[in-house]
């Protein structure tokens, strides 16, 4: 009696758990096109995600595979941290760096700034894309 | 489609190895898959369409036809029928992109579509000192499968990778049936409580699936690993029929070690307690060799291209404790993804005692004491670290305690096994016997 008892609070726990879960994804995945959150809870078929895509999609074939690309978007570190991973994601083709990678400045032949604008001596604006500034970064 | 095909495939490829249980051909196929992938990086071969697919065919053709067990018409007993509709609405679900995990951006993902566009593991760009962040040490059988799947298809999306989640989370159920029935026999056998576990099984895993986001996730491999060697480690262990089961662990083991860094010491542990019970040399060769194999390719390819990471571990200080716990209680809360259902896990030294449940018991306490005992050595903030990863590592044993649980429940009630075919039943046959 005592068995069938754990394993019937336990199925009712899991089945409560699972129909909870699933109301609560339906809910959200209704409201993708207006949902906003911080980029570390990000998702495909939210906005910020879409512009990111149309940014990179207009970026593509200004930029040679394999180039090394410095993605800025400042903000708070974990925010910036997450765009930068989510552009890497993005720019598969390419080597993708954030301001603070070790010798960025050397390395970096491409500059893409996210959200705001930026001005550095040695890039010069290429082009104004969605979303975005691509920049092509003159050698040290 | 491209999933579906490499998946048939693979499945295919899994019956030149000795065992007749699809689930397990399935994962002796992708070790297989990942071997030879590694073997053309070795040499210096890209990845490409015959490539991938004539080996496996050859393999398909290598394999022996098993004699076909008969069947007997059955309906789907509740249980089956409340998994099939978890399993469902978790397949729904996962192309929408909706529930993908963040680490599929963040590396699974990532490495999948660039080994794609590299025709191999492109281990200069993994050791980039920037890519850290990526994980360049774990091993790459999962990034393999999205890249093959790729190679298929032609072009890398990430809305078909996703079914390689669905596939795993069907086959931990369909591994957790199969453990549930084989006890299944006439006698005192557990069977009034199967339709329960593998419903909660069930629920818990699409719940936690779909709001913790796990499509896309390596963890569901792990959690496969374990679930397909139960029906093995909850066999006894001297019958001639183990040597099936020897094959069944080694290839869980192997497959284990070719997902996520943790699931090396799952290898060892699926291995190592099932050798204790069988205790002689062919089945050291059958549950040790395929992971060695797969373990020293890993081995020799992340130190070679100084993949390794220091932060994976640091010294081990009990003084971490209270950080641990704290990050252990928080994540066992009600508001939690999992509801408080990892409090199940608190169960697991208790399958130590029914002596059926006993190897099973042994992994997965082995397995969670490990878990504690990276937290207690963790290189960055403890608390964090715990909350961050513990509900997922939890998923690697859950179905497992779940499904080795009602065993011991019903084992408990019973406590004969049946002689095969059967008759009266024997005393449960113990080690050695």
């Amino acid at each position: 009696m005592v068995r069938r008892l754990v394993l019937g609070l336990l199925l009712v726990w899991s089945a409560f758990m699972f129909l909870a879960h699933l109301q609560k994804a339906l809910t959200d995945y209704d409201r993708r096109s207006v949902f906003f959150s911080d980029p570390v809870q990000w998702r495909f078929g939210m906005p910020q995600i879409d512009v990111l895509q149309r940014c990179f999609a207009e970026a593509r074939p200004l930029i040679p595979p394999g180039s090394v690309i410095l993605f800025t978007s400042p903000g708070p570190q974990d925010a910036e941290l997450f765009r930068w991973r989510w552009a890497a994601y993005g720019l598969p083709e390419y080597d993708v760096i954030q301001p603070e990678t070790p010798r960025a400045a050397e390395i970096a032949e491409y500059l893409i700034s996210h959200r705001v604008p930026i001005r550095l001596p040695r890039a010069k604006l290429m082009k104004k894309l969605s979303g975005c500034q691509l920049f092509r970064v003159q050698p040290l | 489609m491209s999933a579906i095909l490499l998946a048939v495939l693979l499945a295919l490829a899994g019956r030149a190895l000795p065992v007749s249980r699809w689930t397990v051909r399935l994962m002796a196929g992708a070790v297989m898959f990942h071997l030879l992938l590694t073997a053309y990086d070795f040499l210096g071969v890209r990845w490409g369409r015959v490539a991938v697919v004539l080996p496996l065919l050859v393999l398909a053709g290598l394999g022996r036809r098993t004699a076909r067990t008969p069947r007997t018409a059955r309906t789907l007993d509740w249980g089956e029928g409340a998994a099939l509709f978890a399993l469902t609405t978790f397949a729904a679900f996962a192309p929408t992109l909706w529930i993908t995990t963040p680490d599929f951006i963040f590396h699974w993902g990532l490495k999948g579509e660039r080994f794609f566009l590299a025709r191999g593991v492109d281990y200069s760009w993994l050791a980039k000192e920037w890519n850290w962040v990526i994980h360049p040490d774990y091993p790459n059988l999962l990034p393999e499968l999205f890249a093959g799947t790729a190679i298929l298809e032609g072009r890398f999306e990430a809305s078909p990778q996703m079914l390689w989640s669905v596939l795993f989370f069907a086959l931990i159920l369909v591994s957790g049936r199969e453990a549930l029935r084989q006890t299944d026999l006439p006698g005192k056998a557990p069977r009034p409580f199967a339709p329960a576990g593998l419903a909660i099984a069930a629920f818990a895993l699409a719940g936690f699936g779909i709001v913790h986001r796990m499509a896309g996730a390596a963890d569901w491999m792990p959690a496969l690993a374990l679930a397909a060697a139960l029906p093995a480690l909850l066999r006894p262990a001297d019958r001639e029929a183990n040597r099936e089961g020897d094959w069944e662990v080694g290839i869980a083991a192997a497959f284990a070690a070719t997902s996520k860094i943790e699931g090396m010491p799952l290898a060892a542990f699926l291995a190592g307690v099932q050798l204790l019970r069988r205790r002689e040399m062919g089945a050291a060769l059958r549950l040790g060799l395929p992971m060695a194999v797969v373990a020293g390719t890993w081995a020799i390819q992340t130190f070679r291209h100084g993949l390794y990471q220091k932060f994976n571990s640091g010294t081990f200080d009990l003084g971490r404790a209270p950080e641990v716990l704290r990050g252990l209680a928080e994540v066992a809360g009600w508001k939690e993804s999992w509801h408080g259902l990892t409090l199940v896990l608190l169960a697991a030294p208790l399958l130590l005692l029914p002596r059926r449940t006993r190897a099973a018991g042994a992994v997965i306490s082995l397995q969670l004491l490990f878990y504690l005992w990276t937290y207690l050595s963790s290189a960055v903030d403890t608390e964090y670290q715990v909350v961050a990863s513990f509900p997922r590592l939890a998923m690697h044993l859950f179905p497992a305690v779940v499904v080795a649980g009602v065993v011991a429940l019903g084992e408990s009630r019973g406590g004969a096994c049946p002689r095969p075919g059967g008759g009266k039943p024997l005393p449960y046959i113990t080690e050695g016997s």
